[in-house]
């Protein structure tokens, strides 16, 4: 297993290698992979400093030129410090502009709330012509680069750091997969908190529950009627999320659900400001979205 | 670009950005009237090699108009200059209409969306990267009010521009001394506002922005430099010229003169309303 990072820079030297238009930018912010990409390219690889604002300024006059940008930055700054950039200069004239948030939800952990992206999926969902793209493993972060590349509009990937288990193995993905399948629940859940949906299955399947999980690739565009048909037949569908209520990819899942009659529990951050630093693990302990409080939330839910 | 005629296109836009104001019924008169000079220098003057016919020629200049908010000196401009009907102008705001209160690139002859503040010269550094990275030879001009230097954005992409040698683009401050309420050297100093683009590695002329002599002989010498540095034009304007109650007052940043004030205004346009 490769670090996602390691990945998506190796993706993106591929795409850089076959298109001489492709241009990435990034706010002095990389990660071991960003060294090939910069010795192979210098004019086209480019440091802009910590000035994500110019960045994505930058990038749209770039693309406005015909090329492809990708701009790269830690999450909660390459979506809110930018954002007003991104809504005007980017998706205000429809440009091919790739924005990859390094590290969304509470990713960054310990480094604290300045930098949690917490809202992200909010706030560049309410952005026109913005897709969002959430991968949680090696073959979709190279899906959802290339998707970004091959886009005519501007996109949100987010990336996630570390190395986690392969749930796929093809680079062109659907908007959302079944990963695995089961009766009585369904989880649906997206990134990295992915893989607790499918340990929360498990412990499940160990105390005699079926729960399938749906891995969402594609957080915007939603795509309403694919979950909807995954839904048939359960009775309770789950939707999980490192990141607050408000405006949510669980709010789209509620809009899928519309008139099914199926129960749907949405397990996300509350809307407070975090207090207090620790580790990932600690941050879903403490907001109730890991595997062991997805567990106990369905239990009670089956159990009544 | 002969005297005579340029004075005479230049009275021609005042007349149509106050046509276009009063038709509207609202407006940016004063950072309108203070951008006529460069403008007209920029397309009439052939400074921006751009073909109305051909809007989407790859190969041609790119003006951005930073100052968004003055969008009617650039509509009267680019209208007179063939990119659209003159006539469009007087539906500006209008439900429906192709013009609205800033730019925004369905309109032909505009290349970029703008209107929030800060936001053209990075764009415009984009653009001048492009072209430099694929060795074309068009050029990027920009305009920026002086009030809109107080955004952080600005001096992000000064710095850009500067260390990678954007000699191919160039930017024109309309130095109207004003921002909506205030004089720029009593709400947040900006001079020496020439030293500072030196500091962040920019060539810099200052000139008279009513002169289009001088206009035109220092947007000219932009081709011609070789330092290698981007290059700016600090025009030195008076907000709402042209019409003497507005020069240099606040009050003026937007609005209509109504009654007496309008006849005075066109008066002093010599002209009476109504393109």
């Amino acid at each position: 297993m490769n670090d996602m990072r390691d990945v998506f820079f190796d993706e993106i030297l591929n795409i850089m290698r076959s298109d001489e238009h492709v241009i990435f930018l990034f706010a002095d912010m990389g990660a071991m992979g960003l060294g090939q990409i910069r010795k192979e390219f210098p004019l086209r690889c480019v440091n802009v400093g910590i000035a994500e604002q110019n960045m994505a300024n930058v990038a749209a006059g770039i693309a406005l030129a015909g090329k492809k940008v990708i701009i790269y930055s830690i999450a909660a700054f390459a979506t809110l410090r930018c954002y007003e950039q991104i809504k005007i200069s980017i998706c205000g004239m429809g440009l091919p502009v790739a924005i990859v948030g390094m590290g969304p939800g509470i990713s960054y952990a310990a480094d604290g709330p300045t930098h949690h992206a917490t809202c992200d999926v909010a706030s560049l969902g309410a952005l026109s012509g913005m897709s969002i793209l959430s991968p949680c493993d090696e073959s979709s972060v190279r899906a959802a680069i290339r998707e970004a590349y091959a886009s005519t509009g501007p996109v949100y990937v987010r990336l996630d750091k570390g190395a986690y288990p392969a749930l796929y193995s093809c680079n062109t993905l659907a908007s959302m997969t079944q990963i695995c399948t089961g009766t009585q629940a369904l989880i649906v859940a997206s990134g990295v908190l992915t893989h607790e949906a499918l340990r929360a299955a498990k412990h499940l399947e160990q105390n005699g529950i079926s729960v399938g999980v749906v891995d969402v690739f594609r957080i915007k565009p939603f795509d309403y009627v694919a979950l909807k048909n995954m839904s048939t037949g359960v009775k309770l569908i789950v939707s999980i999320e490192e990141h607050v209520a408000w405006g949510g990819m669980s709010v789209q899942v509620a809009q899928a659900l519309k008139n099914t009659g199926i129960y749907h529990e949405a397990m996300t951050l509350c809307e407070e400001q975090p207090i207090g630093y620790g580790d990932r693990a600690w941050y879903w302990r403490r907001y109730e979205i890991d595997a062991a409080a997805i567990t106990k939330r369905i239990l009670s839910l089956i159990s009544g | 670009m002969e005297n005579k005629n340029s004075t005479e296109t230049c009275s021609r836009i005042r007349r149509m950005i106050m046509d276009t104001i009063v038709a509207a019924g609202k407006g940016h008169i004063g950072g309108s009237l203070s951008a006529v000079e460069i403008l007209v220098a920029l397309y009439h003057g052939g400074i921006v090699h751009i073909d109305a016919k051909k809007p989407q020629y790859p190969l041609r200049d790119r003006f951005i108009m930073s100052k968004g908010h003055a969008c009617e000196v650039l509509y009267a401009v680019l209208a007179d200059y063939g990119f659209f009907s003159v006539a469009e102008l007087l539906h500006l705001g209008r439900d429906g209409s192709m013009l609205g209160g800033h730019p925004d690139r369905h309109i032909p002859g505009v290349e970029a969306d703008t209107g929030s503040l800060g936001n053209g010269l990075g764009i415009g550094a984009g653009l001048a990267f492009a072209a430099k990275l694929d060795r074309n030879t068009w050029r990027t001009f920009v305009l920026l009010g002086d009030g809109e230097c107080y955004e952080g954005s600005v001096w992000e992409a000064m710095m850009f521009a500067a260390h990678h040698s954007l000699y191919n683009l160039v930017v024109i401050i309309d130095r109207n001394q004003l921002c909506v309420l205030d004089r720029t050297e009593d709400c947040n100093r900006l001079d020496p506002l020439d030293d500072k683009l030196r500091a962040f590695g920019w060539d810099v002329v200052t000139v008279n922005g009513h002169n289009i002599a001088e206009l035109s002989q220092a947007l000219s010498s932009a081709r011609s430099r070789s330092s290698g540095k981007p290059f700016a034009v600090i025009a030195n304007t008076v907000k709402g010229k042209g019409i003497s109650f507005m020069e240099n007052d606040v009050r003026w940043h937007h609005g209509v003169p109504k009654g007496e004030l309008l006849e005075k205004a066109y008066c002093e346009l010599d002209y009476r309303g109504v393109l």
